[in-house]
């Protein structure tokens, strides 16, 4: 194969790692606030493609899904499930974390069920990002950098607010301790619903950056949840960095593997995990030092 | 001396427990204006509980605390510390992945009362603890142990505190950062700043203290002044000698 094939098979490769990515991020930063392990993130993910699907096919018009359902997601979604169902097992042992998680992913796949039946669906492409930019001899669709160049301002503006705003320091200090943050006056329950939020519509985000590739169907989430969930292992549970990389390795490696050893495409990931584990069990940015 | 000076806070009859584990026992204790007033016991005693209990951060099974007024046993940490209790604590002292200035900011609130005392303003902690001006871009979690001592009481200055809790400052430190974070408080008392400090190092508290009380086995055992314990060898040997 020539060079330019590998170029945008990386290309490719990348897009899949921002979604990843855009997952990743939500669910390290509510893990690394809440300390808890969200697990219906994936579930979100898969009911953000459905409403994807219907948004688009009853307004005709991608750009109105893509900027209402990751608010939506947020402040509905995360704002609901944090407030009357996450709110009540911050300090129950972490099985009981473990288990509502999941309870919520059941409930999630059943709604999709309900509504939208168990045949998948797919989002078209969108008219403006169908077709391909060529340089040379190399041809990079048009939604994939689109997807690239999202993800990456999304991860601009979470370290600017994360590092240049005081609501960044406070939930960076809520990451360090709660105990201490609350005796500055902080009401750290309202970081929690605020952080909640922001993963939530990250989630919501990376729905809608995902449907014009995808299909959706039933079970789609637990396969992505699987990913996510190695992504935020090999960056280190809490870190952005870490799931901006983690997800880049993961994404590429896949996309690259694929046509050299199609037959292990799916273990590779398992293998990258086990590796990063074994040299560093706390994530390549891991809190050695509780950083974001 | 022998003017009474008002009481900030009271702590009426306070049991906690840690799960299971009855800690508190029905403790008492009065700060007053203006006074250092010293909490002494040894490792364990209950001195961290007791003022976890009085913050908020650790809920108390039975008794109350009186502060402006009103019974704030029930009532949320964050907003105890914005009415201006507001602790610093020797195990947890500052935000490690915040930078120096970040630390000092978020605690920052602004004086309650009218008290006549300086109002503490980022610059005014620049001036007394010039080392924090130096550091303000580092890594809070890169400091020494004495910087970091530092850092948490200037933190907490930040938030202009009614009450100042100073939970062992002492502790694990070099004599020199101990003599110079005693100048520290001398400073603090002498503009007013109602302190509650908890040590186990009697030499460096009776110092600065005004009244003293001892803690132990989570009940209180002495309650007085300083010169009154002097004259007690026997407590002092039963509760506070290792
Ligand atoms: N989180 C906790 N869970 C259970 N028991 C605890 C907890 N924290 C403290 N204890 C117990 O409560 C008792 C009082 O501890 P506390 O930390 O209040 O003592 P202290 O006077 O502050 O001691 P030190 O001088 O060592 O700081 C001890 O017996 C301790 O083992
Ligand atoms: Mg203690």
């Amino acid at each position: 194969m020539s060079g330019d094939i590998w170029i945008s098979l990386l290309i490719a490769g990348l897009s899949r790692a921002m979604i990843y990515f855009l997952l990743a991020s939500g669910l390290t930063l509510i893990f690394g606030v809440l300390k808890v392990i969200n697990f219906a993130h994936g579930a979100f993910y898969m009911l953000g493609i459905f409403i994807c699907y219907s948004v688009v096919k009853f307004t005709g018009n991608f750009a109105v899904a893509f900027f209402i359902i990751p608010l939506v997601f947020g402040f509905v979604l995360g704002g609901l499930t944090e407030t009357f169902l996450f709110r009540r097992v911050y300090k129950a042992e972490h099985v009981m974390q473990l288990l509502l998680s999941i309870g919520v992913t059941y409930i999630i796949a059943d709604v999709v069920k309900i509504i939208w039946g168990v045949s998948p669906y797919s989002v078209g492409m969108p008219e403006v990002f169908r077709g391909f930019f060529s340089l040379g001899g190399i041809t990079i669709t048009k939604y994939n950098l689109f997807i690239i160049a999202i993800s990456l301002a999304t991860a601009l503006a979470m370290f600017a607010v994360l590092y240049r705003t005081k609501i960044g320091s406070i939930i960076r200090a809520c990451t360090y301790s709660r105990e201490m943050t609350m005796t500055a006056g902080v009401n750290v329950s309202r970081v929690f619903t605020l952080v909640f939020v922001a993963g939530t519509a990250l989630a919501g985000l990376a729905s809608v950056a995902a449907a014009p590739m995808t299909t959706g169907m039933l079970g789609m989430d637990n396969e992505m949840i699987m990913i996510v969930f190695s992504v935020v292992i090999i960056g280190g549970a809490g870190s952005i960095t870490g799931a901006l990389l983690g997800a880049t390795i993961i994404g590429v490696v896949e996309a690259l593997a694929v046509p050299v050893l199609p037959e292990f495409a799916e273990v590779i990931m398992y293998v990258i995990v086990a590796v990063v584990l074994l040299f560093r069990p706390q994530g390549l940015f891991g809190k050695s030092e509780a950083r974001v | 001396m022998g003017k009474i000076h008002k009481i900030v806070l009271e702590v009426k009859d306070l049991h906690t427990y840690y799960g299971l584990s009855h800690i508190l026992f029905g403790v008492s204790l009065i700060v007053r204006q203006g006074e250092v007033t010293c909490l002494l016991g040894r490792n364990g005693a209950g001195k961290t509980t007791l003022i976890k209990s009085i913050c908020g951060l650790v809920p108390a099974s039975s008794g109350e605390v009186w502060y402006q007024g009103k019974n704030i046993i029930k009532t949320p940490a964050h907003r105890i510390a914005s009415s201006g209790v507001i602790p610093a604590f020797s195990d947890n002292r500052i935000f490690g992945n915040l930078t120096v200035k970040e630390n000092l900011e978020i605690g920052k609130m602004r004086p309650r009362s009218d008290e006549k005392r300086v109002i503490w303003t980022i610059e005014k902690i620049y001036d007394l603890f010039p080392i924090l001006k130096e550091f303000e871009k580092r890594w809070a979690g890169s400091l020494s142990g004495g910087q970091q001592q530092i850092l948490c009481v200037a933190k907490a200055l930040m938030g202009n505190p009614e009450l100042l809790i100073l939970d062992e400052p002492t502790i694990g430190l070099a004599p020199v950062v101990i003599a110079s974070i005693g100048e520290q408080i001398e400073i603090l008392k002498a503009e007013n700043t109602s302190i509650l400090l908890t040590e186990q190092n009697v030499k460096f508290a009776s110092r600065l203290g005004d009244a003293c009380s001892i803690i132990d086995m989570g009940e209180i055992k002495y309650q007085g002044t300083f010169k009154d314990l002097h004259n007690n060898e026997s407590i002092v040997s039963e509760y506070l000698s290792v």
